[in-house]
């Protein structure tokens, strides 16, 4: 398989204003599925499409989709389209490419080898594959392809995929939650795709992500907040601030500090947003990327429709000039992306259009942390 | 081996059962989360009566847990079900006597319990320490019971006082780690020497028999496998590196457990221990890697200190204080 066939597009970002005429992007086929287009038995694999694979099964079709111009999805064809419509793309996506991963393994023994080194786990009526009466692959197709009932759990650290067909077998497939399994990206492949869909993101901030109560707590600033959760350290949280009188915060030359925290969360007036801009500098794989500038409102607004979490907080002040931290956290595939402003009370204060400098790091995983804040004692 | 496991574990069980018969009774309690008192009470009830019922039904042989018919009510047919189907694959039973948990409850109005210790029985020795999620319904009944992979235990700092800026400066760490094992799966040799300082002291630790004829007869009852430490120059590592990256065709790391742990006195010095999981196309292995990582220039920070340890030797994993960390370097 020649492989320069998947390697195809260069996107030159101009949806959005470059700072520098190298942040240009290639955009190739991810390396992952790179590999396994080259080790698939079938001649002909249209770029997006369906195909046929006998050498892999005769039963099963086989799809390729494309995005960004390139191949990026190799994938069995398990479910259908209704289903695919209902859950997570993300997830289903990752178990039709699994299962095709698993296909070009000769035998059970190499297929429960690959599957111990993603951490996945199939389990059919309590067994997990090549143990008990769960001695081929095939016995989990059976399910799927007379399902009744199937349900996906997210939000932990494992994501439980449940079916159970109509005779009442079970078939569990267990997954890491982690960005580096479920995408078919490694970081770098990932960042590059981020970018480019940034520039292309036409959905701003849409709504106010007020946390739903009124119990209001008084800080000791003379200010009442709605609390929300905190994201790892009580100091990070998804607070929305309010001035005594109860009305939401907006007071730049007093409370520079909350007032950005509430642009960030949302809970300022986002009329606001459309005249600022953010100068963000990412902190990507190899620094590959150039900074880049863009409108605040597609920026946050690209990431709320993404389904990110966000929760802020003050990282500081040097003079004048203040600093906050927007934490972004996927809950279904566990990790993060952290911006932090830099700006001064009168660009906030401004009417007309301001640019405030800001740091960019991605795709930070969240999933395999056991201890973040170790001191050492000696 | 999981046979051995099992009677060892069910021997042990029995024995202790004569010295006290109600040590198979687990308490378990919630310990914040839940503001409904009875959805608390009942989620209590529910998580003791099953981990008690496992320890039971271990001592006892039975093949199936069993439940006094008032306590089925603890279980919805969903949850039973998966009970059942759990216990298929393997017998299990909590190793403790009291388990204390917080409750996260989740925006349906259902509750998870996460972190509950349990053994697998029939796991190897890798996987038989493992921990339960128990997820209840909205009448404290138990909906779902799973297995958690490595839980990372952010409940355990949520109040420590810990400021934002050192939770970006950290994050930071964890961003650099996580580019530095996605260079060894592209193969970036050039990412890896960039970030390496010139004089980085990398230590590479290998598992040795010991020659049992040089050893007295009571030595050799013993540990007969020892873990032997080679010091390596930045550039003995990238070359070997290099001929690694060219003989596979495929390399998969994969991290795992990281901690990260600051420097007292130099803020820009921090340490990460972690779990390395080694596949590829020839050779695959598991292992503790230490990284001491100078943060003083901040957009390009510098490994100064590698260490690589096998988990595990004389067929035991490595001890906890035997694993590289900060603490064990003066600087």
């Amino acid at each position: 398989m020649n492989r320069l066939r998947y390697i195809l597009a260069y996107v030159l970002l101009t949806s959005f204003s470059v700072l520098s005429a190298q942040n240009v992007i290639e955009i190739k086929t991810p390396e992952r599925i790179a590999r396994m287009l080259e080790s698939m038995p079938a001649n002909e694999i249209p770029q997006s499409g369906e195909f046929q694979c006998a050498p892999l099964s005769s039963t099963i079709m086989f799809y390729t989709e494309s995005r960004y111009g390139v191949t990026d999805q190799l994938g069995a064809r398990l479910f259908s389209d209704g289903i695919r419509k209902a859950y997570d793309p993300v997830i289903i996506s990752f178990v039709e490419r699994l299962w095709v991963e698993l296909l070009l393994r000769k035998t059970t023994a190499s297929q429960a080898s690959l599957l111990k080194e993603y951490g996945v786990r199939i389990v059919l009526g309590g067994y997990p594959l090549g143990s008990g009466s769960f001695t081929q692959l095939g016995q989990a197709l059976d399910v799927i392809n007379s399902l009744s009932s199937l349900s996906i759990t997210t939000g932990g650290n494992e994501i439980d995929m449940f079916m159970r067909d109509k005779t009442g077998s079970t078939l569990h497939i267990y997954i890491p939650a982690s960005r580096d399994l479920l995408f078919p990206y490694d970081k770098k492949e990932h960042e590059e795709r981020l970018i480019i869909d940034l520039a292309s993101n036409k959905t701003a901030f849409y709504k106010q992500t007020v946390p739903e109560s009124t119990d209001f707590i008084k800080t000791d600033n003379g200010l009442m907040v709605i609390g929300g959760e905190c994201y790892m350290i009580d100091s990070l949280r998804n607070d929305v601030f309010y001035s005594q009188d109860r009305h939401i915060l907006w007071d730049p030359k007093s409370y520079p500090e909350e007032s950005m925290r509430n642009i960030l969360m949302g809970a300022a007036n986002t009329g606001r947003l459309s005249g600022v801009f953010l100068e963000i500098m990412p902190h990507t794989y190899n620094r590959d990327i150039s900074k880049f500038r863009i409108q605040m409102n597609l920026f946050m607004g690209y990431l709320q429709q993404q389904g990110f979490r966000f929760y802020t907080g003050d990282i500081g002040r040097d003079g004048n000039r203040c600093q906050c931290l927007l934490a972004m956290y996927h809950p279904v595939y566990n990790y993060l992306h952290i911006l932090s402003v830099s700006f001064t009370p009168d660009q906030l204060e401004s009417t007309g259009e301001v640019t405030l400098k800001a740091d960019l790091s991605t795709f930070i995983p969240q999933h395999n942390i056991k201890n973040l804040f170790q001191e050492k004692n000696n | 081996m999981r046979i051995q496991h099992f009677l060892l574990t069910a021997t042990l069980a029995l024995f202790t059962v004569a010295a006290n018969a109600q040590l198979d009774v687990v308490k378990f309690n919630v310990e914040d989360g839940i503001s409904d008192t009875k959805l608390k009470a009942g989620i209590e009830q529910s998580a003791s009566k099953l981990l008690s019922a496992l320890n039971a039904t271990v001592i006892a042989g039975k093949s199936k847990v069993k439940l006094e018919k008032e306590d089925e009510l603890l279980f919805t047919k969903d949850g039973r079900k998966c009970l059942d189907e759990m216990w298929a694959s393997s017998a299990m039973m909590c190793p403790v006597s009291q388990v204390t948990e917080k409750g996260i409850t989740l925006q349906n109005g259902t509750v998870q319990v996460r972190n509950v210790p349990i053994t697998l029985l029939a796991a190897d020795d890798d996987n038989c320490e493992q921990e339960l999620v128990l997820c209840f319904n909205s009448q404290g009944q138990i909906d779902n019971i799973m297995i958690a992979l490595e839980e990372h235990r952010y409940l355990d700092v949520i109040n420590a006082q810990i400021s934002v800026k050192d939770f970006h400066r950290r994050q930071a760490i964890i961003d650099f780690v996580e580019n530095f094992r996605t260079a060894y799966n592209r193969k970036d040799i050039d990412y890896i020497n960039n970030v390496f300082s010139d004089n980085a002291l990398i230590i590479t630790g290998k598992v040795v028999k010991i020659d049992k004829k040089r050893q007295d007869l009571t030595q050799q009852s013993l540990n007969n496998e020892q873990i032997q430490y080679q010091k390596s120059t930045k550039e003995e590592y990238i070359n070997n590196l290099k001929r690694c990256f060219k003989n596979n065709s495929y390399i998969n790391l994969v991290f795992d457990e990281i901690e990260v742990m600051r420097h007292p006195r130099r803020d820009d010095i921090f340490g990460v221990t972690l779990k390395q999981h080694w596949n590829s196309s020839n050779y695959s292995d598991v292992g503790y890697l230490f990284l001491m990582i100078n943060f003083e220039d901040e957009m390009n920070p510098c490994i100064q200190v590698r260490t690589w340890q096998p988990d595990k030797y004389n067929g035991k994993p490595l001890p906890r204080d035997e694993v590289f960390s900060l603490d064990m370097f003066s600087i």
